[in-house]
């Protein structure tokens, strides 16, 4: 019972951070339509940069560096995957996010070195015991955070006009347009949401656990399989990354350690055949990307957003 | 005024309008006639700044909006419903409609919510379901109301009518004569030729993205081409 509670504890931490990455992912792609495998570098740096100015300046402080790092990042990421020459193509904005990312590991293993890094604890040290199992203060404080934020956004996504906004900016663009959703700018909140969870990982987790430049395409990968996996929507999503995180876990410890990453992939491609099982059924989700994508027919002839972002004559588009 | 001059605009390099010019004033219904693959919904567009314009100038009201983006024109009081309604297909009926309201405060949006909802009394009874589970109808229904959330002073209805049922189609075309008569411009794309010159003040025959008459729906309706080309028995 111990070793399940142990075990359980742990794969919750990592469940956890999966969770956060990979709806990160999903709030950029649900609005944007993109991809994001730079999503493990906002979790990285927020971690990194917590843990190096954490002693200067305290926690609060340094928590609030680790989020406007992010943010910033956020910026940097959605001007390089969103501009109008990686938007030409439905793969642009992917191979240009994947390009960030590399930027990213690389010069953290610039800055920080190769070797993985962890935060001084700000609160006590010493594990909890909860039946037989234990848990630092930490843990409880993640998962509490984790919980709170995965709330929180599926509060902002589901009951506020921000949010309904933002939906509807990734299911019509022409019909956001024309209410007068400025589409640009949704995309570029999605962005943030998106750093904002992954700085909020980075910082929850960094007394605990250590990471370093290897973790910026881990965790995206991590992240995609759990996004995959729920269907790239929030609450499927959400329980999919913390499912892989207690699989891993048991797995780990019932089985080998060793071979902990074959399971996770291993369950993925099972996953990845059953969605497949799915598509030939004809239940899988059409998707496109924004007023960026390629030329879109809809009842025979081009739309107007295919039409603006296509035509080989200038064309004065009435910018957002 | 909601005036389009000399609009110039077409799709992947292919020219669709040439120098079309019309204007609608607050309070009635100008009908925009044409074939298919005239070039009315591209018209449509460039008023609503949704296609880019390649020559010509918009205005509402006197205030130029050529380079203006189209959720700018919803806030200077343009709104559109376009042929395929776009939708926000995976939302309810509830969030369609308070999702037009979007430029406007809270306040304004829930006033705006209860006049729709006594337009459109039908929609009621649809507000939990998803938009795209309705039936033509009902989404043109939506669309409408939607649009009219931003309370605008200038209205563009697109084929409202097209693949409707013919009750659905009255429904419509009699919210436009109402709104009209609330001193809102409306702008009616429609096929439906005789329903829509019934309901109109003024109008324009388009034909290869050229505007080749216009005037009131009294001259285009004795028009001998307009009748041969597009009533046929109907008038």
């Amino acid at each position: 019972m111990s070793t399940f509670l142990q075990l359980t504890f742990a794969g919750l931490n990592v469940g956890f951070l999966y969770m956060l990455v990979a709806l990160g992912m999903v709030v950029t792609y649900q609005v944007s339509r993109v991809e994001s495998l730079a999503q493990g570098t906002y979790v990285v740096y927020s971690a990194l940069i917590f843990g190096s100015v954490r002693d200067g300046l305290g926690w609060p402080l340094a928590a609030l560096a680790s989020l406007l790092a992010c943010a910033g990042i956020a910026v940097f990421l959605y001007l390089l995957a969103l501009n109008r020459l990686a938007t030409r193509g439905e793969t642009g904005p992917v191979i240009m996010l994947l390009g960030g990312a590399l930027l990213f590991a690389e010069l953290a293993r610039q800055f920080w070195g190769l070797n993985d890094r962890s935060a001084k604890p700000w609160l006590s040290n010493e594990p909890l015991r909860i039946f037989g199992a234990t848990v630092l203060p930490h843990s409880l404080l993640m998962w509490a955070g984790a919980a709170f934020l995965v709330i929180a956004g599926f509060v902002l996504f589901e009951r506020t006009m921000l949010g309904k906004a933002l939906r509807a900016a990734a299911d019509d663009v022409e019909g956001a347009r024309i209410v007068g959703i400025n589409t640009k700018v949704m995309q570029f909140v999605s962005f943030q949401v998106a750093g904002f969870f992954g700085a909020a990982a980075g910082i929850l987790l960094s007394p605990i656990m250590p990471f370093g430049w290897t973790w910026v395409f881990a965790l995206a990968l991590t992240g995609a399989i759990g996004a995959i996996a729920g269907r790239w929507e929030y609450v499927p999503v959400a329980l999919a990354s913390l499912a892989i995180g207690l699989f891993a876990s048991y797995a780990g410890g019932y089985i080998s350690t060793s071979w902990q990453d074959v399971y996770i992939y291993g369950a993925f491609i099972v996953v990845l055949l059953l969605l497949r099982e799915d598509k030939r059924a004809g239940t899988r989700r059409r998707h496109r990307r924004g007023g960026s994508s390629g030329p879109r027919i809809e009842n025979g002839r081009a739309t107007a957003s295919a039409a603006a972002g296509h035509n080989s004559a200038p064309v004065r588009v009435p910018e957002e | 005024m909601l005036r389009g001059k000399g609009l110039v605009a077409g799709y992947l390099g292919a020219p669709v309008l040439h120098e079309v010019s019309i204007e609608v004033r607050p309070g009635e219904v100008f009908c925009l006639l044409g074939a298919n693959g005239a070039g009315k919904s591209t018209t449509a567009k460039c008023l609503a700044g949704v296609l880019g314009l390649r020559g010509g100038q918009v205005t509402i009201d006197d205030v130029d909006v050529t380079e203006a983006s189209a959720n700018e024109r919803v806030r200077r009081g343009l709104s559109l419903v376009p042929e395929a309604r776009h939708l926000f297909g995976r939302s309810t009926v509830r969030d369609n409609v308070l999702l037009g309201g979007w430029t406007r405060s809270r306040s304004e949006r829930s006033a705006s919510y209860d006049r729709v909802m006594e337009t459109f009394p039908q929609l009621g009874r649809l507000l939990k379901r998803k938009a795209r589970d309705l039936s033509g109808g009902e989404q043109q229904m939506v669309a409408i109301a939607r649009a009219l959330m931003a309370d605008p002073r200038y209205l563009i209805l697109d084929e409202p009518s097209l693949g409707l049922a013919p009750i659905y189609v009255d429904i419509i075309l009699q919210k436009a004569a109402e709104l009209a008569a609330l001193g809102v411009g409306v702008l009616l794309i429609e096929q439906n030729v005789g329903k829509a010159l019934s309901v109109g003040h003024h109008g324009a025959v388009v034909e290869t993205g050229r505007v080749v008459l216009s005037g009131s729906v009294d001259e285009l309706a004795s028009d001998p081409a307009v009748v041969d080309s597009y009533l046929g028995s109907v008038v």
